[in-house]
Parts: structure tokens; sequence; C-alpha cells
């Protein structure tokens, strides 16, 4: 019974994972599984030689590896100089702590499109300095370079990492008994940040391992946010892949694959120094860490940690404003501060309402079903059993890995399309974060209360629904409104795999962020960023225990 | 009519450490029988084993009964064991006769039901507590709800797993004497595990079995 339960679980997980993988390997070597070959394609090697000679190809790969390899650095050390902050009390850090639901609710597609109207030529940020101080009367006709294009797209990553990575350490934090370990610290002399640095953050590191890697491989390979975001000339890896997948000629889904192979293998290289560089950092450190209290300019860390919290939230309200301003925006002449005329036109229903259903509908159900797959594998396990990694591959496998060959494998199977399909994709993707919550909270609870409802005459099943359930049901309730959040944000999945016929607001918003009406592309940003906010709030309002909302009967 | 709770033979061990060997006891209807160990030495793992949910990591040897009845293999929740535990694990997300009702088998219906539920309330002198949730009940409260939640499932044998220490010393003697009177009572095999030599007074005969 629980060793059948148990492989139907790893058929629905690991099937299209491992399908979908070797969907995106078999024609990375030039085999097409059912299709005798492709036209001018030889097998091995052809279709990287054929990915490479499509023009940026090696630009796009490092685009896309140099972005996402400075986005995880870079969110890394914010978010340490944050939590650091916090730990020396500064204002502004614990201002982050508190907006951190929003920041982490909503999606990277919303933060892109409200940040791409911040910078660039004409963008807010540069009328604020215009004309007085640049003397610009139009927008600046600035040629793009390599790198300074692929800013924006390092900043909008890392204004949404950072709160990611900030959410991981303190999610770790109390493993490390940090009370305790603070008056040993004070004891010898050692100010809160400075043991911050010293103390902390290299017992800290080894446990960030996985949400590294998941914000490394996010960085290097996102279609939706390079989309949006990215520098055009090379453009990001994963644009320039994601285009070869959607190339009616198979010659341009073979190269695109091999691409993503490299682009692949080229993260893991990244990914070396990051999964050894806590034991790097801490042979380097060591002369620093033991050379006694009081020393050089770690005090100095909190205040530039307050300061960073602080240029943080700004961009993230500029962000939401923005999306706000755009979508009620008429004409909007550079370098005015604010829409000169106000225009509803944006916000008509006829073209908000669809992509706002399809992507409610599809996240109603994706979470509860991303929920399902974490109880079934948490309550199928044998007690005492560490918790298996497999549940957490959809979070450090690349999308682009593996998404496109389920896409193929559903054309295959005539599901392209099908709302069932897409809605277990989701809740496959969503299934690292539901199970997270879920599976610590299960752990939390005293196993003898399954003890006792078994020995008071109730199977397996009736304690689960009547006493495990019940009893998870705050960990319930907030893995549904992350799952719902987590699949609300998906772009690549449901543009493939819905072949065209889900347009989900992501999938709309993406469409015309990347150069269609920038009105309307923030009207759906906003929309999808509100939606994840109102399953936060319900999830908030929902969680209380149910005695506390029937009041407490004498 | 109750029979007497026989171990023939009854082993456990833990990655080949041995915690239990050869223990051969059979419990009368009516008689408590206690068991002693410190902590650690696998009394609360032998009442799991008894109640059919033996933590993977063990392993167990040997036979049980209850009266004719070989329990080996039979599924926890059809064994008819009452488990108190030294916490009461009253259910928190229901109110107290919720838990109550929880443990009532199926066959008593509707009306009779809530009956059945107020009736044992008023028993350990609950009465009106039924709609308190179990955080608002005081420690010897929770510990006589504890009680009847666990005979209203008509157990045919107690375990007991320390079910006092949590209670303070004049409320121990008072619980102690409550349990071990409605077991003698009803003519039910009782076990109980402890490291109080005081429980171990209270019953009839005392065993140190643990290696």
């Amino acid at each position: 019974m629980r060793r059948g339960l148990r492989g139907a679980l790893l058929l629905l997980t690991l099937g299209p994972l491992l399908l979908g993988t070797g969907g995106v390997l078999l024609p990375a070597l030039g085999v097409l599984p059912g299709v005798a070959t492709a036209p001018g394609i030889e097998v091995g090697l052809g279709p990287l030689r054929a990915y490479l000679a499509t023009p940026h190809a090696l630009g796009a790969l490092l685009t896309g590896l140099g972005v996402g390899g400075a986005a995880t650095v870079l969110s890394l050390g914010l978010a340490l100089l944050l939590a650091g902050a916090l730990e020396g009390g500064a204002r502004p850090a614990r201002l982050v702590v508190l907006a951190l639901p929003l920041l982490l609710a909503v999606p990277h597609v919303s933060l892109a499109l409200g940040l791409g109207s911040a910078l660039g030529p004409s963008g807010w940020l540069v009328r604020l300095a215009s004309p007085w101080a640049t003397g610009f009367e139009r927008p600046p006709n600035w040629p793009e370079t390599p790198v300074l294009g692929a800013l924006p797209l390092v900043l909008g990553l890392v204004l949404k990492e950072a709160p990611f990575l900030l959410l991981a350490a303190a999610a770790s934090l109390p493993l490390l008994d940090l009370p305790r370990q603070r008056l040993v610290t004070a004891g010898l002399g050692y100010a809160p940040v400075e043991a911050w640095w010293k103390v902390t953050v290299p017992r800290l590191l080894p446990y960030l391992r996985l949400p590294l890697l998941a914000v490394l491989v996010y960085g290097t390979t996102n279609v939706e946010m390079a989309a949006v975001l990215g520098p055009s000339t090379p453009p990001a890896a994963a644009v320039l892949l994601l285009d070869g997948f959607r190339d009616p000629d198979l010659a341009g889904r073979l190269a695109a694959s091999a691409g993503t192979v490299v682009l692949t293998f080229g993260t893991l290289l990244l990914a070396l120094p990051l999964l050894l560089g806590s034991r790097v950092a801490a042979r380097l450190g060591r002369r620093w860490r033991l050379a006694g209290p009081g020393a050089g300019i770690v005090p100095a860390t909190a205040p530039a940690g307050g300061t960073l919290a602080f240029l943080l939230l700004a961009f993230w309200a500029l962000v939401l404003l923005l999306l706000v301003l755009w979508s009620f925006a008429g004409r909007w002449p550079f370098p005015a501060l604010l829409p000169g005329t106000f225009d509803p036109r944006a916000w008509d229903a006829a073209g908000l309402l669809a992509p706002a259903l399809a992507s409610a509908g599809l996240s109603l159900a994706a979470a509860p079903a991303a929920v399902a797959l974490a109880l079934w594998e948490i309550e199928t396990r044998l007690p005492g059993r560490a918790p298996p990694f497999w549940p957490y591959l959809p979070l450090v496998l690349p999308q682009l890995g593996f998404v496109p060959g389920v896409a193929v494998l559903l054309v295959r199977l005539n599901l392209d399309g099908s709302p069932v399909a897409v809605v277990l994709l989701h809740a496959l993707l969503a299934l690292p974060y539901a199970h997270l919550l879920l599976d610590q909270a299960g752990a939390g609870l005293d196993p003898r209360y399954a003890l006792a409802a078994r020995s008071l005459g109730h199977g397996p099943l009736a304690t689960f629904w009547r006493v495990r359930l019940p009893l998870l049901r705050p960990a319930v309730v907030t893995a549904l409104a992350v799952a719902f959040a987590v699949s609300c944000g998906l772009y690549l999945p449901t543009l493939l795999a819905g072949a065209g016929r889900i347009v989900t607001l992501p999938v709309e918003a993406v469409a015309l962020g990347a150069g269609g009406d920038r009105r309307v592309a923030a009207a759906l940003g906003l929309v999808l960023a509100v939606l994840p906010l109102l399953a936060f709030a319900l999830a908030a309002f929902a969680r209380r225990p149910a005695h506390d909302r029937e009041g407490q009967p004498t | 009519m109750t029979g007497a709770l026989v171990l023939e033979g009854v082993g456990l061990r833990q990655e080949g450490r041995v915690l239990l060997q050869g223990l051969d006891l059979a419990v009368a209807p009516g008689e408590a029988v206690a068991l002693m160990g410190p902590s650690g030495s696998g009394k609360s793992t032998l009442l799991a084993h008894l109640a059919g949910m033996l933590p993977p990591a063990f392993r167990a040897e040997g036979r049980v009964r209850l009266g004719e009845r070989v329990l080996d293999g039979v599924a926890p929740e059809r064994r008819r064991l009452g488990l108190l535990f030294q916490d009461p694990l009253l259910f928190p997300h229901m109110d107290v006769a919720g838990n109550l009702a929880f443990a009532l088998p199926r066959r008593h219906r509707g009306g009779a039901r809530t009956r059945a539920v107020q009736d044992a309330l008023a028993a350990v002198g609950l009465e009106g507590f039924g709609r308190r949730h179990p955080p608002s009940l005081s420690g010897g409260q929770r510990a006589r709800a504890a009680l009847v939640r666990a005979l209203l499932a008509e157990p045919l044998a107690l375990l007991l797993d320390e079910p006092f220490a949590s209670l303070d010393r004049a409320l121990r003697d008072e619980t102690r004497a409550l349990v071990l009177g409605r077991a003698r009572a009803k003519g039910l095999p009782v076990l109980l595990v402890t490291h109080d030599e005081a429980d171990a007074a209270a019953a009839d005969r005392v065993l140190k079995p643990f290696a």
C-alpha cells in the first residue's frame, strides 16, 4: 500500500522531470525519438555547431552566465548586509523584514515591468535628473554596451532574490541558537555586527547552499525577466534559446537544446565555487576572523546595510508606484515625472479579464495540487526517515532544461494546451516550497497524536484527515498561499505547455512588456502583483486557530 | 469480558543494541503491573510495539496476546488497547467533547453519543467542560479528560506511559488512584511503564526487565 502510493507519486513528479530533461538532452545530441533525422544536422555535435552558428550565440551565453553569477553574488552580499544590519538594530533593515512578505509575493514579471519603466534612457530615474542636471530635453540616445546593458537585469534579479535569501537565512538562524551565542560573543568583547560577520555568517553559509543554487539557476536561465529587462545585443542566452525552442524549424529546436545544455553546464561551473565557496571563504577569512574583537571596517557594515535596505525599499516602492502610474497614464512626455493626462483605457476589462481569470483559475487549481503532492510524500514516508531531496529538484533544475521537453511530449500525447497538464506542471514547480513548509510543520507535530488516534480505533486515513491534517492547518494554509504565488508568477511552463491556448497574466505581460503597449503591460503587471498579495492576506486571516475565531466558550 | 494481556518472549532491539530480551508476562484482568527502568531504556518503545506502532529503527520479537487473540500484525486501530501518555495529548483542534466523541465507537448513534460523552465527563467531575478547548483546562482536568477519552474507546487493556509524571505531587496521587480504580472496576489489565517509585508502589507487581 505505502510502496504503491510512493511509486505513483514518484511517477507523477519525477516522471515529467526526467522525461522533460530527456526531451532536451537527446535533441541536443541530434537525436529526435520518433522522427527520423533533422535535415542538415548530424547526430552528435551537429546541434552544438548549429547553435554556435546562430548570431550572438557566445555573447548570449556569456551575458546569461555573467548576469546570473553577478546577481547571485550581489544578492547574497546584500542579504548578509541586511541581516547584519538587523543584528545591529538598524531601523530600515527592520522595515525590510516587515515588507518581506510583499517583496516575496510580487512575481518577477511585475517587478521587471515596473523596473523597466524606472531605468533606461526615458525611464523615471533619468527624468528625475532632467533637464536640470543632465540637460536632456528628450530621452538620450545612449548606445547599448554589453555590460551596461545587462545592469537593469542584474538589479532586477537582486531586488527579488536578496529578500528570498534573507528569508532563507532567517529560516536557518534558529538552528544556530543565536541568543546563547550572543551571550558568549558579547562576553568576549564582540559587538553584535562583528559577531554576525565573524561567527554567524560562516556558520550560516552551508545552510544557504540550496537557496543560492536556486537563485543562480534562476538568474542564468530565466526567460521572463531577461525578456523584459535584459539587453538586446547580445540578449541573455535564455531569451535566444526560447526563440530557438519556438522555432517551427526542427533545426532551430535542436540548436536550442544544445545551447541549453551548454548553458546548464556553464551554470554548474559557476555553482562549484558557490558550493565550495563557504569553505574557501572560511580559509581566506581565518586570519581576519581570529585577529581579535573591535577591528576595522566591520562596524561600518551596519549603517551600510541600513542604507542599502532603504535603497531596496525605495526601488520596490518606485516599481509598484510606476506600475500604477503607467497603467493609468495618458500622455506622459519626457521629462515629466507624472503623466500629463490620465486615461483608464488600459483597464478596459476586455483585455485584462481573460488573462486574470486564466491566472487565478490555473493557480487556484495548482496550489492545492502542490500541497497534495507534498503531503502525499510526507505522509507516506516511513517515520524517522530523513526527507528526500527529489521534491526540491524543480527548484534547482533550470526550467529551460526540462519544460521544452515536457512540451514536446505533451504535443506527442495530444495534451498540449490541456489545462490539466499545465496545472500539474505548475504544481510540480510549486512543490519545493509547499514541501519545505509542510515538512517542517509535520516534523514539529508530536507523532504521539497519531498514535493516540490509532489506539482510539481510527485507521490511517481517518487519522490523517481528522487529526494530522487539522493540526497542520496553519502550515497547509501558508503552503497554499505560497504555492499560489509561485504558480501565478510562472511564465515558461504556461507559455510552452499551454501552447498558446492558456494565456495567463505573465504570458500576456511579457509579450507586451518586451516592446508592446507599456500601459496595458503595467496594468497586467499590477493585477499580477495583486493576486498573490490577496492570497497572502487571505492566508493570514485563515491561519488563526479555530478556537480564537470562535471565542472562548466557558 | 476481557482476558489477560500476555507477552511471550518479547524482545526489542535497536540496530543491534538489545533493549529487552525474552520478557514473559501475563497481566490478569484488573491487575496493574509496573515496568521500571531509567529514561531511554526502551519503556515507551515497548508500549509503542504493543500498540502496533513500533518506530522503523527498532526490531521486535516474541508474541503478544490479549486473551486468546494474537495482536502481532493486527492494525493499531483494531487492537483495542487504551493508551495514556505523560502528556494528555488531547487534540488541540477539537473541544473536549469533540475529543471524547472522536473516541466513541460508531455503534453509539445520535443522542446516545452526546449522552455517553456527557456521562463520561460527569463521571470524572468535568460537567460543563465539553465546549472548552484543551489549552484552557488545568493539568489535572486534562489528565482526567484523557483518561475518559481512552476509556470511551472501550479498550480491553490499558497501557500507561508515565501518565502522571507531568502532574504535581498531590494531583499525581489523586489521578493515579482514579485511573487505576477505573481500570480495576472495569476489569482491565493495566501495564504501566514508569521510573517513579510511587507509581510502582501503587501497582500490584513491579518488574525491571530492561537491559
